[in-house]
């Protein structure tokens, strides 16, 4: 009887344990969760940083230009206007048959005039103001950009142009592949797929900026600027009856094989401290995980990788999926009754 | 008519070059390029006395365009346009080219042209300078174009580093410099009230002030003291305060490479006996005849009056007991 008292003691102080250590599993396991979703967001807002960067750059440009343009229009305008009072000063007097001051006078309005031409200062005005348009003309299609990478206006889920999304992309990585590769772009005519357009480019921005991180360093920072080590960088999509595939292929450093099993691992990382989370690529999985779709890699040590994504042209939906969806509908769309449309 | 002075402009954006033309064309003779090697080519056949480069351009970056640019003309003023002020442009850019000025971009027109103006000015007094030089050299039938390494061993201050660390650094260099340490404001300025300073080596952070409004207001009183900057904080924005403000010589971040401060050391101090002896190679000395300094925020005034303070108090010390 003892032995069966103590055994049955035994088991049950063994359940409480048990039971215990669930709960704390589970507990551990909300942490987890909740780190995991912390660190996605802050991958999230880090890719924003770099989005934003970019954009700073490229506007700052035009900005720049049709500011001066401006500036330097009110100095010609008031040169201009100065000539014209002038030669209208002399006309009053001279109408009213007054010949005294002519000579000052139609020296004034020769002095005048003559920097008006020796500048060409009517026909540079004018390039000046069309130039202008121009400016603001980019800064406007990089906000339209903007505006077509983040589709915040727009329900999630809908067939979106995938060649579109790529360039939205690479207008948003323009900053930092400029001084680095060179881009070549192979479409397929009109690929379009049912999915969420914003998170397939932040794929596509991810991919693109890795690939422009592996040509380093940028020309210049080392002294060379060797044509023939000139970063290339190739995107090609491919229109298949059930499938749009896309590749993203650079000419960089490469990844080593023990590294290449790794990539998609969280945290993963070749990169120093503060360079990357090591969280774009796993992101990058997962969100072509949800769509149904593969990511795969294939790179040789200093000849260069390529990433390929496929996904379904059709989006393959579970009930679970359904429902998740169609939640993500309702909330987006209570966001845009309260955010002006862009 | 008087010929204009020549200003080289280098931006990849067609657009801003016009621009730019415009604004500067009644004042001077503008030459204009798409790209660094194009810049360069110019620079070999035009008298150019001041340079404005982008950074961000594909093929030749603007920091590496104006260090070769500094080699076909040294005494044409470099000033860098930055669209971002992207950190790694900024520290490239400050140790390799010796920029004169940044301007951010977008511009304003009427501080472009005011920093052109003052480039030209510079340019001049450089150039006319190095000519009279060279004249005298002439007169005195000696070509040697070498400056004299001076048989003194030049003092080098470090402020605001902890005793181990400069302990470390005077085993380095006590071979060719004569070392000493500060670890407030108040006790490098005593230092430099007391004896001739060639090089200060200073942190950026210090309890009120930072380090450029500290050798800003060294500057002030001590205009061939050779600043560089040593610290872990790597930050855009005091990079170009320190070549704006202070014209800094190198602006260092740790760790440092072997063998590399040691030599920055070198060139610093044969910069300062450069200063010594053709005080125009000084660019924030020669800019201030033409720009009077304005600086009279608070921080400036407080830090001078306790360099003047120290300044008295060394003074006091050293004069004979009646």
């Amino acid at each position: 009887f003892i032995q069966i008292s103590a055994l049955t003691l035994s088991l049950m102080v063994f359940a409480a344990m048990g039971l215990r250590l669930a709960v704390s599993l589970r507990k551990q396991d909300a942490v987890i969760r909740e780190s995991q979703q912390q660190l996605i967001q802050s991958e999230k807002m880090a890719s924003l940083g770099q989005m934003v960067a970019g954009l700073v750059h490229e506007m700052n440009t035009p900005l720049g230009f049709v500011r001066s343009n401006i500036e330097i229009t009110e100095r010609n305008h008031g040169i201009l206007s100065d000539a014209i009072s002038e030669y209208e000063s002399m006309s009053t007097t001279l109408e009213q048959g007054d010949l005294s001051h002519l000579e000052s006078q139609l020296q004034s309005v020769k002095e005048r005039s003559e920097k008006i031409r020796k500048f060409n200062l009517i026909d540079k005005t004018r390039t000046l103001l069309s130039q202008s348009l121009v400016g603001l003309d980019r800064i406007q299609e990089l906000i339209l950009n903007l505006k077509n990478f983040s589709r915040l206006d727009e329900a999630s889920l809908k067939p979106a142009d995938i060649n579109e999304g790529l360039d939205s992309a690479l207008v948003i990585a323009q900053n930092m592949l400029k001084a680095r590769a060179t881009v070549e772009k192979r479409y397929a005519a009109h690929l379009v797929a049912e999915c969420h357009a914003a998170q397939l480019n932040q794929v596509f921005l991810n991919l693109i900026m890795n690939a422009a991180q592996a040509i380093t360093p940028a020309p210049g920072e080392t002294g060379g600027t060797d044509a023939e080590r000139q970063g290339r960088i190739v995107i090609t999509t491919i229109a298949e009856p059930q499938w749009a595939t896309i590749k993203i292929s650079d000419n960089g450093s490469g990844i080593r094989p023990e590294h290449l099993r790794r990539i998609f691992e969280p945290f993963f990382t070749t990169k120093r401290v503060g360079e990357g989370t090591g969280l774009g690529l796993s992101i990058a999985y997962k969100i072509i995980e949800q769509h149904g779709g593969t990511i795969d890699v294939k790179s040789d040590v200093g000849m260069g990788t390529t990433f390929t994504v496929r996904i379904p042209l059709r989006h393959l939906q579970t009930p679970q999926q359904n429902a998740r969806l169609s939640k993500m509908i309702q909330n987006n769309s209570q966001t845009s009754i309260t955010t002006p449309s862009l | 008519m008087k010929s204009q002075p020549h200003v080289l402009v280098v931006d990849d954006e067609p657009l801003v070059l016009n621009t730019l033309q415009n604004l500067l064309e009644f004042d001077y003779t503008v030459h204009t390029a798409e790209d660094g090697f194009t810049g360069l080519k110019i620079l070999q056949k035009e008298p150019v006395a001041v340079i404005l480069s982008d950074q961000r351009m594909p093929e030749m970056l603007g920091h590496e365009f104006l260090r070769q640019a500094k080699l076909i003309r040294p005494n044409a003023i470099r000033i860098l346009l930055t669209g971002y002020s992207d950190l790694e442009a900024v520290m490239n850019s400050v140790n390799a080219g010796e920029i004169f000025r940044y301007l951010n971009k977008p511009w304003k027109s009427d501080l472009l042209l005011s920093v052109v103006k003052l480039g030209v000015q510079v340019h001049d007094e450089l150039s006319g300078i190095i000519r009279q030089a060279a004249w005298d050299q002439r007169l005195k039938g000696d070509h040697s174009t070498h400056i004299e390494v001076e048989e003194k061993t030049p003092n080098v201050l470090f402020v605001g580093y902890e005793n181990s660390e400069v302990a470390h650094l005077v085993k380095q260099l006590e071979d060719r410099f004569a070392v000493s340490a500060a670890t407030s404001i108040d006790e490098a300025f005593r230092e430099i009230a007391r004896k001739p300073i060639s090089v200060i080596v200073s942190e950026v952070k210090f309890e009120e002030f930072d380090g450029v409004e500290f050798l800003s207001a060294v500057r002030q009183d001590y205009p061939h003291i050779v600043t560089v900057i040593l610290t872990e904080v790597v930050d855009a924005q005091l990079a170009i305060r320190s070549i704006n403000e202070l014209q800094v010589f190198k602006y260092l971040t740790k760790p440092l490479a072997k063998g590399e401060f040691k030599k920055v050391l070198t060139d610093a101090a044969l910069r300062n006996q450069q200063y010594a002896s053709a005080p125009a190679a000084n660019l924030q000395l020669t800019a201030q005849k033409f720009v009077p300094s304005t600086a009279e925020d608070q921080s400036d005034t407080a830090l001078r009056l306790r360099l003047r303070a120290a300044q008295a108090m060394v003074a006091k010390k050293s004069s004979p007991a009646p």
